[in-house]
């Protein structure tokens, strides 16, 4: 049992690390570490750089312009890239419709979408759940009738994480009426320039635009735009939610954010004016966070390691979101704590306010600290809630 | 024994929630926070009329001469509702802090201004570099030439952007300490305003060499006397915080409670699964505590033993920085989306709740303090 990486590894590693420094501006690099926003543009143009070295695919097959690369290789990578505050790559395209359309995609579906997405000239969202269909993603009442080759789709989509930059939103629809309702779902990708289409903003507590309402009104669908077939889109779903739940880890992301939290613990004082990080109180949460961390990281690393031998990820894979989605809510709580009355001011509503007459306190790393917190509260909610991540765990895995 | 409410008491609460009933729903609170301050003023005016700014005082100084036990059913009501009157800041802050430090004529001059006029003061309680500990002065008072000048940071000083004037504490080398009153209006220091999470206002202040006049002291004392009697005010407002979080808490398990109950999923209400009914019960034994230990430390401001009254208070703050915390993310989780969308009243219930739990001192300043008193 070892986890020492190859020479190969350490060449891409060091590859990586080398593609970081050139192409990370100072600035780009600032505003990942202190949470703020970053833009569509910044995002886009940081993706087509890694594109261009071929790193934003590693996961994808060479055939379809990816770099397949071993699991060994991608843990490196997720690594090297949430260690050095780059901009997290939107999982919509690269990591959700694009295995689905590689897996189910016809030639033609693949030969149009897969290059954009790898470009990323097209920016994608998840329509799925419905005001009335969260949980229980199967009630959806999304309906699309066929007419002629077209369907025309009539729902609301909501929570649809920044629908506002995308040009195409791959979405769930009731086809079919019959049978148990799981078997009359559709996947089909939509044209989010088409007519029939409002996209609304939903303001989440920390005051950020990052979700949205989608209304369609007789949208009209190419019927070529479904994929797999009519009334088997569930199959398709649940093939995506399987890498959704991997992906949602955030393993790099948490090893980054506590090592951010260890240097905040070494210039912050404790109420005594003694170094936090020597404060016993303070010290012994910080490292039960750090052992459940690493086992997590140890958990996702068997996973992967299974994964290289050739053994798909099965339902265990929901422990990674149920523990991963608490973990990043306990570190900006315990952020929270560390910057004390810095972290609970409102970032948002302070930006856009006059900032003239201003004495500057607050050192840079408390930015943004109430608004992290607050805003990862979605982490045990999105991508399957954590109750029901243990459903499936009791029902799947223990036999419940 | 009696810890129930009186008939005085539940009077105060049962007017209080008309009040709020009547003028601050979540859309009329939504419509008063985005307009200009003047519709928030108009509020405050008229909720005065019902005497909430006297209740704490002495009548010698012009107040109801209410007890612990009214104040803090009244802020209660203010946490369920989520007052955007800075009360525990703008009243009661200052108006303790004139109670226990001033004189009798200044106090019953100043008593009166804040109770009967519109006189607003705002008390500098939080400085940089000393987390929660307010006994803890770094901000100075020293003599040139026979004038007085101060030089120091305050932060997060609450109501401050509405306050005619300031309470800045500050120390000089011999270890006296001055409560200086600064006129808000002066532009011979720094101030920035800001933001909190919940929706309210801090001001942040640095003074470099700023010359104020004798006049302006309106106390001057020892420092060791200066820590006992701020350690009994803020034992005070501790406790008000802890009541307005218990409102807040119990409007999130209500509301919860609302959401399982109609909110359907796999065709049944989400309160039908056995996880969430759990969850729910376990919520409702932790605001019921809530209650007790509220009660208990009531029952310690009035018995006199100042280190009952620390551990009693310290353990209100640990359970709203703990155990009440994690209720309250429950709520917001049990929402699903709708808990993390702003439209919703639930996330701001949320937000207040997670700056009440961190004001005054968070689970860990609170642990220590208590370790520290009960030391045998
Ligand atoms: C920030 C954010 C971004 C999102 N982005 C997207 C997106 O891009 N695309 C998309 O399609 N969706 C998105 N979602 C939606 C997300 O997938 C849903 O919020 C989630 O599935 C929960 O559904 P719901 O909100 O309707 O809550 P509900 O399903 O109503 O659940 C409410 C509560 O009940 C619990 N519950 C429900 N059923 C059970 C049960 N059987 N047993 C025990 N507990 C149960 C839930 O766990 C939850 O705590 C996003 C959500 C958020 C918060």
């Amino acid at each position: 049992m070892n986890i020492e990486f190859s020479k190969d590894d350490l060449e891409f590693q060091q590859k990586v690390r080398n593609f970081i420094s050139k192409n990370l501006s100072n600035e780009l690099r600032n505003k990942v570490a202190n949470g703020s926003e970053i833009s569509k543009e910044e995002i886009i143009s940081w993706q087509k750089a890694l594109h261009k070295e071929n790193l934003f695919a590693p996961g994808w097959k060479k055939e379809f312009g990816g770099a397949e690369l071993s699991a060994s290789k991608r843990y490196i990578l997720d690594q090297e890239l949430a260690l050095a505050d780059t901009p997290t790559i939107i999982p919509f395209g690269v990591t959700m419709i694009g295995p689905v359309l590689m897996h189910y995609g016809t030639p033609k579906q693949q030969s149009f979408f897969l290059p954009k997405i790898l470009n990323s000239d097209h920016w994608w969202c998840q329509g799925y759940s419905e005001p009335g269909s969260g949980s229980d993603l199967a009630s959806l009442k999304t309906k699309a009738i066929l007419k002629g080759d077209k369907y025309i789709i009539n729902g609301t989509k909501t929570w649809t994480t920044l629908a506002q930059y995308a040009d195409w939103m791959f979405c769930l629809v009731r086809t079919s009426f019959e049978g148990k309702p799981q078997e009359g779902i559709s996947f089909i990708m939509i044209d989010m320039k088409t007519k029939g289409i409002t996209v609304d903003p939903i303001i989440t507590l920390d005051g950020a635009h990052e979700i949205n309402t989608v209304y369609l009104e007789d949208v009209e669908v190419p019927r070529e735009n479904i994929i797999f077939e009519e009334n088997k889109g569930w199959t398709v779903a649940k093939f995506l939610l399987s890498h959704e739940r991997t992906s949602i880890a955030a393993v790099g992301k948490s090893i980054s954010a506590v090592k951010k939290l260890k240097q905040i613990a070494n210039i912050e004082l404790n109420n005594e004016g003694s170094l936090l990080i020597t404060d016993k109180r303070f010290r012994d949460r910080l490292t039960t966070l750090e052992m459940d961390l690493k086992a997590l990281e140890f958990t996702e690393l068997r996973i992967l390691s299974e994964e290289n031998k050739g053994v798909a990820p099965g339902p265990e894979a929901s422990l990674l979101k149920i523990r991963g989605s608490e973990i990043q809510q306990r570190i900006t709580e315990l952020t929270m704590n560390a910057v004390g009355y810095y972290g609970i001011s409102n970032d948002l509503a302070n930006s856009n306010a006059d900032r003239s007459n201003s004495n500057q306190f607050r050192p840079d790393y408390s930015q943004n600290t109430a608004a992290n917190y607050l805003n990862m509260r979605k982490t045990t909610i999105y991508g399957g809630s954590n109750e029901i991540q243990k459903n499936i765990l009791s029902k799947m895995v223990l036999g419940l | 024994m009696n810890l129930s409410l009186n008939e005085e008491q539940l009077l105060i609460k049962n007017s209080a929630e008309k009040f709020f009933l009547d003028n601050l729903s979540f859309e009329q609170r939504n419509k008063i926070l985005t307009s200009d301050g003047k519709l928030c003023e108009d509020l405050i005016l008229k909720s005065k009329e019902l005497g909430w700014y006297g209740l704490p005082f002495d009548q010698k100084f012009g107040g109801l001469g209410g007890n612990i036990t009214d104040v803090m059913t009244l802020i209660e009501t203010f946490g369920a509702s989520l007052h955007i009157d800075p009360y525990i800041f703008s009243l009661l802050l200052p108006g303790k802090i004139i109670e226990h430090f001033f004189d009798e004529d200044k106090k019953s001059h100043y008593l009166d201004k804040i109770i009967n006029d519109n006189i607003k003061l705002a008390y500098c309680f939080a400085e940089p570099n000393i987390r929660f500990d307010i006994h803890k002065l770094n901000c100075k008072v020293y003599l040139e030439e026979n004038k007085y000048f101060l030089k120091g940071k305050k932060m997060l000083v609450l109501a401050a952007d509405r306050a005619n004037s300031i309470i800045v504490p500050a120390i000089d080398k011999d270890k006296n300490v001055y409560l200086v009153k600064i006129d808000n209006t002066s532009k011979n220091f720094l101030s920035n305003k800001y933001k909190i999470i919940d929706d309210s206002d801090a001001v942040d202040y640095e003074f470099d060499g700023f010359e104020f006049n004798e006049n302006d002291i309106l106390v001057k004392l020892n420092y060791e006397e200066y820590k006992k009697k701020i350690s009994i005010i803020f034992d005070y407002l501790t406790l008000a915080v802890c009541s307005e979080a218990l409102g807040v808490i119990e409007k999130m398990y209500k509301l919860t409670l609302e959401y399982v109950k109609t909110r359907e999923q796999f065709g049944k209400r989400i309160g039908d699964f056995q996880v969430i009914q759990h969850r729910m019960v376990e919520m409702y034994i932790i605001k019921e505590e809530m209650r007790s230990l509220n009660c208990s430390a009531q029952v310690s401001f009035s018995n006199n033993d100042p280190k009952e009254r620390i551990k009693s208070i310290s353990l209100n703050k640990i359970f709203l920085d703990t155990k009440a915390k994690e209720a309250a993310q429950d709520c917001i989780q049990l929402h699903g989306g709708m808990g993390v969308a702003n439209e919703m009243s639930i996330g701001h219930f949320f937000k207040k709740l997670t700056f009440l739990s961190m004001l005054f001192g968070d689970s860990d300043y609170h642990y220590k303090r208590y370790e520290l008193v009960d030391k045998i």
